[in-house]
């Protein structure tokens, strides 16, 4: 019975993981981790290429943090974000006795307390040891002469003991309103309309991070004097409607009331792509004051 | 009994890590300020009646304290958003009408003038069109008010002696 309730406690947790990354996780950059040991800085490599640790030789040799000055350097890029923080999205790849002239060991030993790390601004990074071959990893990080601690270090090929890395950058959703980001629809007769198209103030809002998103939009109660309250018709005192459209010719949605709802506008955006909007006021059909109102529209851009 | 809460515990927890793990990457977001003003004309006037009484013909008379009709200058009330009030007479009924002109000569034909000075009175002539408004006060602000006198130049001669109406409409046009 306890074992039964323990898997069925597993499954839960497991559906409600897959239910969040099938919902939430925008899509991964697909490039696979790259690891090299080289004797030029790593730079040279490519740009986003970053160094994990430095070693004396290819095999046989001693470890040293970045900097340590020795000729060869492990590097690892191709991945968006990368760096060798041991902070934020990190793992250690391996632990050294000393930050130069250094022995290994693996990142669950207890030993030594000098970190090598690599880690992403915004992914995932998997470090792993295994024997023969980095199967099921991205790349070969170097190897190590034994399988635990105490070790020496060497290239991918030197040691059996492989230290070995998968990074995989997660596309970070950006939008942004390009132009212009501000709209005054001036004086509106009481129980009338303005709009943008009207007004030739479309805005545009642009897909600017790295995956595919959906965009939906929220608007708020109008403030300054008498405020006035969002609502799907006007009649009451102080109460508007605000509607936006995203289609040439327009067809006009009603903002989700309560202000600030967001509500679906358009789908399947793809980076650096962008989406005009089109926004409709009604003013209230009275209103206590003739003061000016504010009003802010929320674009949200969140991963298809 | 235990184990499920524990389970129904362990399960919202990793929910709500992932949730807050993964949030700030999935969504973003950014704005459109907007502004807008509501308008509306609407103006009262007060106390909204006029007799200029028994005048000789071609003599004048007005609501300014200066002539005959003193006492009786009316007062226009902005009760919207920020506007401009016109102002229009209409011809003079009852009996044989009288016209409004640009001077009086002709039988049954009658000069109108209103002024807004708060002082001594500056005579506009309405529109002889009495379709066609006059400008006749700017930017009046709500609950501004305009003071509106009336001047009235009787006909050279006239075919009757009947009482005569006429309605001078204030029109508050939102800016």
């Amino acid at each position: 019975m306890t074992i039964k309730l323990k898997m069925n406690k597993f499954l839960i947790q497991a559906v409600f993981w897959c239910f969040l990354t099938g919902w939430l996780i925008p899509a991964n950059l697909d490039a696979a981790l790259i690891c090299t040991v080289t004797t030029d800085a790593c730079a040279t490599l490519g740009a986003d290429y970053i160094e994990i640790f430095e070693m004396s030789a290819t095999a046989n040799g001693h470890a040293g943090l970045p900097a340590a000055s020795y000729a060869n350097f492990v590097c690892c890029g191709n991945v968006t974000g990368l760096g060798n923080n041991c902070s934020g999205t990190y793992q250690v790849a391996a632990k050294l006795s000393g930050t130069t002239n250094a022995h290994v060991e693996k990142n669950t030993e207890a030993n030594y307390a000098n970190n090598a790390c690599l880690s992403i601004d915004s992914g995932t990074v998997d470090i792993a040891y295994q024997a023969t071959n980095c199967d099921g990893y991205h790349t070969t990080l170097a190897s190590m002469s034994g399988a635990t601690t105490n070790a020496h270090v060497g290239n991918a090929s030197a040691y059996a003991n492989k230290i070995c890395a998968t990074a995989t950058a997660t596309a970070a959703v950006s939008v942004t309103v390009t132009s212009d980001g501000s709209i005054n629809y001036q004086s509106v007769e009481w129980g009338q309309q303005q709009d943008t198209i009207t007004l030739t103030d479309t805005q545009t809002v642009q897909n600017s991070g790295g995956g595919t998103i959906n965009m939906e939009v929220q608007t708020s109660n109008a403030t300054g004097g008498t405020g006035w309250t969002l609502a799907s018709s006007i009649g009451n005192p102080n109460e508007y409607v605000h509607e936006f459209s995203t289609t040439t010719a327009p067809t006009w949605v009603k903002f989700l009331t309560p202000a600030e709802t967001y509500r679906d506008a358009t789908t399947s955006v793809i980076a650096g792509n962008s989406q005009d909007f089109d926004f409709r006021i009604t003013v209230p059909q009275s209103t206590t004051d003739f003061g000016t109102k504010s009003i802010t529209i929320t674009v949200r851009g969140y991963a298809s | 009994m235990k184990e499920i809460k524990s389970i129904l515990f362990d399960s919202l927890l990793v929910v709500l890590v992932g949730v807050l793990t993964w949030l700030p990457i999935f969504a973003q977001t950014d704005t459109v300020a907007v502004s807008v003003t509501a308008k509306n004309s609407a103006v009262t006037v007060t106390d909204g009646s006029v007799a200029y009484g028994s005048a000789q013909w071609s003599a004048s008379t007005s609501t300014n304290p200066a002539g005959a009709g003193s006492g009786q200058s009316q007062t226009a009330t902005n009760d919207g958003s920020t506007a401009t009030f016109n102002v229009k007479s209409s011809q003079a009924t009852n009996g044989t009408g009288w016209t409004m002109a640009a001077a009086v000569s002709a039988l049954d034909e009658f000069e109108h003038y209103f002024s807004t000075s708060t002082g001594a009175a500056a005579w506009v002539q309405f529109n002889t069109n009495p379709a066609t408004y006059k400008t006749a006060s700017t930017t009046v602000s709500n609950s501004g008010t305009m003071r509106a006198d009336l001047k009235i130049t009787i006909p050279a001669s006239t075919s009757d002696f009947v009482a005569k109406s006429i309605t001078v409409t204030v029109q508050a046009v939102a800016d």
